[in-house]
């Protein structure tokens, strides 16, 4: 049996660390053609550490199983629907942010209940200026997954901490990845590093010139308006930015797709600033 | 004069698609020789990819065209649907991340 651990880790870049090891464990256990693979030590579960792992297993047939006695992490697992996830919302408690399965269907209501979900949670006083940078942030990743990714679905989980008023939103899809989408394009690139830099440049695979904006635009809004961090995974490369300074990792592991986690406190910002 | 009411046509008081534009621009090609007006009303948020799809078509397009209805938030987000936003940023630190044996 292979084990992987979720610690609770206060700093993104040993979040990040711990998730390309808990990867790696999954990538171990299939060479070895296990069917299970456990996690022990889970001390503090959080969408950046546990949304990948769950993908991961499902999209090359392994379970999950989670090993703890913590009541509260039992509880939250339960809430976020862990390790299946749901594909609708119909049944499960408005209270709940469940890992959800979306697809890119024409206006699909799964994407805007779950704004609604994640709205609610927040503290009141931030809702108002924060509606739209979270309809920004999911509306433009979604239309990466339609127009690029090649997959018509994707998956979210999203938290906020009231105590510190902290939330993290990630999405991930499980396509062809940034590399794969610039191949053929006048800005096709040699590795997944400078796939995921041009991305954060705005570079865009598709015609005309302005399109490419969504990144950056979440960027613009996340990292400069909130001054939060984005983690960004695709093929073999994952970026952390933090503040304007991107640090790039090689990893061990390939990611099929993409995978953004936005991590930031909240607080009452003028958004069209941002924009 | 051709009036196109979006809730309506999508049941949705957000749209953020870029083929629910082609729709829209699909539907609007029948109209071409008259005056378009796109009916906001019931709708709280457009996103930036829908907005670029819209407008960028309907200019290239030379459509006589009225948006009405709209909010602050749209309002926003059509004024630089065009205009492609600059993150700035430092020069990259490429690192390598290990495996704990």
């Amino acid at each position: 049996m292979t084990y992987m651990e979720i610690k609770k880790l206060f700093s993104t870049v040993d979040k990040l660390n711990e998730l390309i090891n808990n990867i790696h464990a999954m990538d171990v256990a299939l060479e070895d053609k296990q069917k299970y693979v456990s996690i022990k030590n889970i001390e503090w579960v959080s969408p950046i550490s546990i949304l990948p792992l769950v993908i991961y297993a499902k999209s090359n047939g392994l379970k999950i199983e989670c090993l703890t006695d913590d009541e509260d992490i039992e509880s939250y697992l339960i809430t976020i629907c862990f390790p299946d996830g749901t594909e609708d919302l119909f049944d499960i408690n408005t209270k709940y942010l469940p890992i959800t399965k979306i697809s890119c269907g024409l206006e699909n209501s799964l994407l805007t209940d779950y704004e609604e979900r994640i709205l609610k949670t927040v503290d009141e006083k931030y809702r108002h200026s924060f509606i739209s940078a979270l309809k920004f942030l999911t509306s433009e990743l979604q239309t990466n997954v339609e127009q690029h990714s090649r997959v018509g679905s994707y998956w979210i989980l999203a938290q906020y901490w009231k105590k510190t008023e902290t939330c993290e939103i990630c999405m991930a899809d499980t396509g062809i990845g940034y590399k794969e989408s610039y191949k053929g394009t006048e800005h096709e690139v040699k590795d997944d590093t400078s796939a995921i830099l041009n991305a954060i440049e705005g570079i865009s695979s598709k015609t005309p010139e302005e399109r490419g904006a969504g990144i950056p635009g979440i960027l613009k809004i996340f990292i400069d308006g909130y001054k939060g961090e984005l983690v960004m995974l695709s093929g073999n490369a994952l970026l952390h930015l933090q503040d304007k300074k991107p640090t790039i990792y090689t990893c061990p592991i390939s990611w099929k797709g993409c995978f953004i986690g936005i991590r930031f406190k909240l607080r009452d910002i003028n958004i069209e600033k941002y924009y | 004069m051709k009036t196109i009411n979006l809730y309506r046509m999508f049941n949705s008081d957000t749209i953020r698609s870029r083929t629910t534009a082609t729709l829209i621009l699909n539907d609007i090609s029948k109209f071409k020789s008259e005056k378009i007006v796109l009916d906001f009303e019931n709708i709280n948020f457009v996103s930036r990819s829908f907005a670029h799809e819209l407008l960028s078509n309907l200019n290239k397009d030379n459509v006589n065209f009225e948006f009405v209805n709209t909010n602050n938030t749209i309002d926003a987000i059509f004024k630089i649907a065009l205009i492609k936003p600059k993150f700035v940023f430092s020069t990259p630190v490429k690192k390598k991340i290990l495996i704990k044996i």
